[in-house]
């Protein structure tokens, strides 16, 4: 059933000057998101002990 | 007012060799602040309770205990707000955010997404501080109009202002790239709920008269908006004609991909897009079901394994289903094709639903978590996966407004699925059926509602060319004059 499928060629990306934008952007949302989720799976471990 | 003319659309025309991957973290920027709605039941029981406690002598033993004991061992006095009430604030804000969704999402395409995503912070930040001013006030009506339709309008620009960006940066991986901003709508409720229940606990320490709630609002608007402001800043467009480096469109696009862009105007009027909204109001309504009654159905089907602290972990299980679902289920997206994926969506899910039932029948707590877990990933797969089957549809030019459009279905969903499955719930204990397999009704209905999901995906054809636009062909797609004459940056 892939006769919708948009499979696309492997993207090379260029070069680019902001690559260390890139360490100070996604940490910014990771760290909160990983905190969150930390929080959530030890509430959930609850389940399984 | 040369301080907005930086919101304006050509302000955010990326330079070249502008790392499109700088897109997604401004996107999640935002979804993770909006994503705190999910949020709200934290503040559903010390809402209740407001009256009460400003009542308490400064001399009573109780106002000792922590925030969330007060809250516990108070009773609530009769001028207070019902749950009920309280509830009501966060359903008035899901209809709002499809509402605004709807109506700005052609606003939102022409303005572009910094100024869209100015004006959500600008809203939802406002929201929290009027609700804030109704919860010290007591005013009801305040913080409906507070934090239900103000910061519900900031939901709806919010949810649909990166999506299209995205879609545009990222039209090799559409699926993953909208699956990655809307997975943090998911994820905002992990990070708010600890926050809050945090910051409310923290301000019922420094005032015991107080449980903390007007201050936590004051909090968390001001929190939201700094970090809103992050994506408002950061988020760029593609300059026209752009395209990844090295790639190129496939020159047999399939069946269901459109070439030529179909305004909103005209998407409204084609089967395929009320197609697509039953299909995300019938997978938004089974997977409320679940959402609504996963805490006390697991400790009724379970009685003996499932205690309330445990109906905690479940639901927070739950929400990590959410969002990994939203991220995943859009990225395989890329690879097998939306429609294949709301077909599983449509055939996994009715037997997944039949099969919780049994899983109580035969006292299976991991095929009940299992079956609950992966409803949870469709619920969000549906979704992430949506704005990436409008583009498929109706190409790239107005997919925001489309999108937008289209989350109409999720402010009635959103209202009318919990007041359905409760009603089932009532009807079912009124007839005499045990809390054990109240729920059994309501599974089976929903895997009947899939069914009704399945026909509509089947039924979707490609757009016919009579709705596209009459120079609207879609970037980067075969015949598009960007294709041929494309600048990579």
């Amino acid at each position: 059933m892939a006769d919708d499928a948009r499979i696309q060629r492997p993207v090379n990306e260029p070069a680019s000057s902001g690559t260390w934008k890139l360490w100070i952007a996604w940490p910014f949302v990771l760290i909160p998101l990983l905190l969150g989720f930390s929080q959530t799976v030890i509430k959930a471990a609850a389940m399984f002990r | 007012m040369a301080l907005l003319s930086f919101l304006d659309r050509d302000r955010t025309i990326a330079k070249p060799g502008f790392n499109r991957w700088l897109v997604p973290p401004a996107a999640l920027a935002i979804h993770l602040s909006i994503g705190q709605a999910y949020a709200f039941s934290v503040f559903n029981k010390p809402l209740t309770k407001l009256v009460a406690v400003s009542q308490l002598a400064p001399s009573d033993t109780l106002l000792a205990l922590s925030q969330s004991k007060l809250v516990g061992a108070v009773a609530a006095a009769p001028s207070d707000w019902s749950l009920k009430a309280v509830g009501w604030t966060f359903s008035i804000a899901i209809v709002f955010l499809g509402l605004s969704a709807a109506l700005f999402g052609a606003w939102l395409d022409r303005v572009g997404p910094r100024k869209a995503m100015f004006a959500s912070a600008l809203c939802f930040s406002c929201g929290f501080i009027l609700g804030a001013i109704g919860i010290h006030t007591h005013q009801y009506w305040l913080l409906l109009g507070g934090y239900g339709v103000l910061g519900g309008i900031g939901l709806g620009l919010g949810y649909i202002s990166p999506v299209s960006t995205l879609i545009k940066w990222f039209p090799d991986r559409p699926g993953m790239a909208t699956g990655l901003a809307i997975m943090g709508f998911g994820g905002g409720a992990m990070i708010a709920a600890p926050l809050s229940v945090k910051l409310m606990e923290m301000f019922h320490a420094a005032n015991h008269l107080s449980l903390g709630v007007t201050e936590t609002f004051v909090a968390l608007g001001a929190l939201y908006f700094i970090y809103m402001m992050f994506g408002v800043f950061t988020i760029r467009v593609p300059a026209p004609g752009w395209a990844p480096a090295g790639w190129v469109p496939s020159a047999h696009p399939h069946k269901l991909v459109t070439s030529r862009n179909v305004s909103v105007e005209n998407a409204w009027k084609t089967p395929q897009f009320w197609l697509l909204w039953v299909m995300l109001t019938v997978n938004v309504t089974a997977g409320i079901a679940v959402i609504e009654s996963a805490s006390p159905m697991s400790q009724d089907m379970f009685p003996t394994r499932i205690t309330a602290i445990i109906a905690g972990g479940f639901v927070g299980l739950l929400s990590i289903a959410n969002m990994a679902g939203r991220f995943l289920w859009s990225t395989f997206s890329d690879y097998i094709g939306r429609k294949a994926t709301y077909l599983v969506f449509f055939t996994l899910g009715p037997v997944l639903y039949v099969l919780i039932p049994a899983s109580q029948r035969l006292q299976s707590l991991p095929l009940f978590v299992l079956c609950c877990f992966i409803i949870l990933s469709m619920y969000g797969g549906g979704f992430a996966t949506i704005p990436a089957y409008l583009r498929d549809l109706f190409g790239t030019k107005q997919v925001g407004a489309i999108h937008g459009r289209i989350l109409t279905a999720w402010s009635v969903a959103g209202v009318l699925g919990p007041f359905f499955i409760n009603y089932i719930a009532s009807y079912q204990i009124k007839h005499g059926v045990d809390n054990a397999h109240k729920y059994n009704l309501t599974m089976y209905l929903m895997a009947a509602l899939l069914l009704v999901g399945l026909i509509c995906d089947l039924m979707v054809r490609q757009v016919a060319e009579k709705y596209a636009d009459p120079d609207g062909a879609v970037e980067g797609m075969p015949g598009s004059v960007s294709s041929t004459e494309r600048s990579h940056g």
